[in-house]
């Protein structure tokens, strides 16, 4: 499937967009925190997963997906949420834990549900894949060409669930696409001390399904498999796995000393970057100019201080709101 | 020399140190409890010590590796294995309610299983539902298993050892917010003086940390620490008796009982859910033990999952003020 | 009898003056404390790291926890006999 100028534009200025607020973030994330780190202080305490680094593929597949297909992620969700479309000042009142945040305070940046746009998030790894596997089912008994996206980690393809998702998946052949996230690290563990694999893309074969890997951090090439996956699903050929070797530029989690990973390791990685990357293709393709460039950074600021100011300005609930919405 | 104190992650890891020198047997799994020194910091420094045969960092596989545990545990190992978060339970529970905690009981007694299972739990700093529970009450209701909850470092490394060296499944609870970490506060009484020699402490025994005459407040882990808070500031107008239960399976009952029949009163407080737990445990406990009790209540996390936002948190949780707030209505 | 400042380590990755603080001491005024023993924990960037006593005796006035910290400060004193 042929990408066109509007679509292209697109995944480069989301890329942008992704890479600023994750940015943002760790500034936020450090107020009140300093000089001594402590979890719960702050305007934004408790933990907090950023994925910058991870652009790609939250650009590469969402390219693909409409406001009715359905999409689950992890504990480092923000990329995937903001390419499916979720309201950023809402997700991100959500963060600051604020009254009109996506769960009203309740969840937090783990815990994030928009169904307007069909996207949620959980903290358990590996807790995503069955609950895309029914909305695909949900899509099917429903006559609909809905497909759904379950986003994980390498770390999240040794848990149970991923396993028993995609063989029911396969059994009854429903339109769902399961993308690894490979980073190479669950929290301090490589996949060389974690995976009897070498990719995850090779297990996909177990189950009678399509698997690709996608060596590199490209959202390109992620797009062009992606492309390939929803088109199958879309025809009710069943699922698909797709797993990519993206890149974790910060912690497992703000706060992370990272004594385990390699010296230079980030600086490395960060010469392949993938946004760097698209925005040489797209100048070469003169689809992309200097000027055209400043005006897509100057909007994605602008944005970014819309929700941030819109979180920052925003009331907290009342402490006796926590007693509500147990059930609906 | 004079007594060091340790923090409480210290004090664990001294005293999975010592029993893995003394005891060839014992290992430890887990998630990042290698390198990492775990999430919380009840390993750090083992790998460097033991090496990777006796420290192991498993995949993110806790019904593969919990039953694991099991296994080897039936076949002469003593496995210490680290289930991250409690609130993970969900992923690998039949290996721990239906195997772990049965297999001996359904064998007749034939099959020891020497496993402890550590695990963080607590809130209190905004990690939301799914990484701030207590949920020590769900493993204490089901048969079969020792249920350890340690409030300061001195208890910490005397019931670890204890554990190690029961040949029964002990669920060894600590709450991330005693365990002294740089990067997450915790109350300075956690920290305590520290024997540098192994010693035990045994399961069953609760400690009255603070003596009393007015009203009997239960509890364990933070919550130790937070009635002290509160005992102490009352003092002027209420003698509160602060019981640490330090284990709920074995559950020290006399030691409660004997406390009521004194005052009277009895406020549980307890950071797991409100109802079907604790709180309704030692109610149970001291009704049928026939002892007159002109006073019951409790304060527990209500009926909710635990929401993000700091002031709904600290609305959920309780504190030293309203255990105090507890403390003064109970006695009124 | 001799005063010995406990200095804090150097562990800075690079940027020396960004602070760090004291997390936990294990030992309090007054204690005695052998050459080499972990006395005390720091934390800079997150990463924790420990601190020595430089000398064996009795340890005096140690900073409280939260004092910030950068590499060679002294944060307490040994007093030892001789």
């Amino acid at each position: 499937m042929q990408l066109d100028r509007d679509k292209l534009l697109w995944m480069y200025r989301t890329m942008l967009l992704i890479r600023r607020y994750e940015e943002r973030l760790v500034d936020a994330y450090l107020e009140g925190k300093m000089p001594r780190f402590d979890i719960g202080w702050g305007p934004i305490p408790g933990e907090m997963h950023l994925a910058a680094g991870q652009e790609p593929v939250a650009v590469g597949v969402m390219a693909h997906l409409r406001k009715e297909d359905t999409v689950t992620g992890p504990h480092r969700p923000h990329h995937l949420a903001i390419a499916k479309g979720v309201d950023l000042k809402k997700m991100t009142a959500e963060i600051y834990g604020k009254k009109t945040g996506l769960g009203h305070g309740k969840g937090g940046h783990m815990h994030l549900f928009d169904p307007a746009v069909k996207f949620s998030c959980s903290g358990l790894i590996g807790a995503g894949f069955p609950p895309a596997v029914g909305a695909a089912l949900a899509a099917k008994m429903q006559g609909k060409d809905w497909v759904a996206a379950a986003f994980a980690g390498e770390g999240a393809a040794n848990q149970g669930s991923f396993h028993e998702a995609l063989n029911l998946a396969a059994i009854w052949r429903l339109p769902v696409i399961f993308v690894i996230e490979d980073n190479s690290w669950a929290i301090s563990v490589p996949r060389s001390k974690s995976t009897a694999v070498s990719s995850n893309a090779d297990r996909a074969a177990a189950y009678g399904v399509p698997g690709v890997l996608i060596p590199e951090n490209d959202a390109l090439a992620i797009a062009e498999a992606a492309g390939v996956a929803v088109e199958r699903a879309r025809r009710g050929e069943g699922p698909s796995l797709i797993e990519i070797r993206t890149f974790r530029y910060l912690g497992h989690f703000q706060g992370d000393p990272e004594t385990y990973r390699p010296k230079g390791e980030v600086e490395e990685l960060k010469k392949r970057d993938g946004i760097a990357r698209l925005g040489r293709v797209l100048t070469a393709q003169k689809l992309l100019t200097e000027s055209l460039d400043g005006e897509l950074r100057a909007g994605v600021e602008r944005e970014l201080d819309d929700a941030f100011e819109f979180a920052r300005s925003s009331p907290y609930p009342e402490p006796a709101d926590a007693l509500l919405h147990v059930f609906a | 020399m004079t007594e060091r104190k340790l923090t409480m992650s210290r004090a664990i890891v001294e005293a999975i140190d010592q029993e893995m020198a003394r005891d060839p047997k014992v290992f430890v799994m887990g998630e990042d409890v290698g390198p990492y020194g775990g999430i919380f910091g009840s390993t750090t420094g083992l790998l460097q010590k033991y090496g990777e045969d006796r420290v192991r960092d498993t995949p993110i596989s806790e019904t593969a590796f919990i039953g694991t545990a099991t296994g080897a545990a039936a076949e002469g190992m003593r496995p210490i294995v680290e289930l991250m978060f409690v609130d993970f339970f969900g992923v690998c529970m039949d290996q721990i309610y239906n195997h772990l905690a049965k297999n001996t009981y359904m064998s007749g007694g034939g099959v020891r299983l020497p496993v402890v299972l550590t695990t963080a739990y607590g809130g209190g700093y905004s990690d939301a539902a799914q990484h701030s529970q207590a949920l020590y009450g769900v493993f204490a209701h089901v048969p079969g298993l020792k249920v350890v909850v340690p409030s300061n470092a001195y208890d910490a490394k005397g019931l670890m050892i204890e554990a190690i060296r029961d040949d029964n499944p002990v669920m060894y609870f600590f709450h991330k917010g005693l365990m002294g970490l740089g990067w997450m506060t915790s109350p300075a009484t956690a920290a305590t003086p520290v024997p540098e020699e192994p010693y035990t402490i045994p399961f069953g025994k609760a400690e009255v940390k603070r003596s009393g005459t007015d009203l009997t407040i239960v509890t364990v882990g933070l919550m130790v620490h937070r009635a002290l808070e509160a005992a102490a500031s009352l003092e002027k107008k209420l003698s509160i008796e602060v019981i640490d239960l330090r284990t709920l399976v074995p559950l020290d009952r006399p030691t409660v009982v004997a406390s009521v029949k004194k005052t009277g009163r009895l406020l549980v407080v307890d950071e797991d859910y409100r109802s079907f737990g604790l709180t309704g445990e030692l109610a149970a406990s001291v009704a049928e033990a026939d002892v007159p009790m002109r006073r019951y209540r409790r304060l527990a996390e209500p009926d909710v999952p635990i929401p993000y936002s700091r002031p709904l948190e600290q609305f959920v949780f309780p504190s030293a003020e309203t255990i105090a707030a507890a403390a003064r209505a109970a006695v009124a | 009898m001799a005063s010995i400042p406990v200095t804090v380590p150097d562990v800075w990755s690079d940027d020396k003056s960004k602070e760090g603080v004291i997390v936990n001491w294990f030992y309090e005024e007054g204690a005695r404390v052998a050459a080499g023993t972990v006395i005390a924990e720091g934390m800079v960037e997150k990463v924790n790291f420990e601190i020595q006593a430089p000398a064996s005796g009795v340890l005096r006035t140690p900073a409280p926890v939260n004092t910030p910290i950068v590499p060679g400060k002294a944060i307490a004193r040994i007093e030892t006999e001789g």
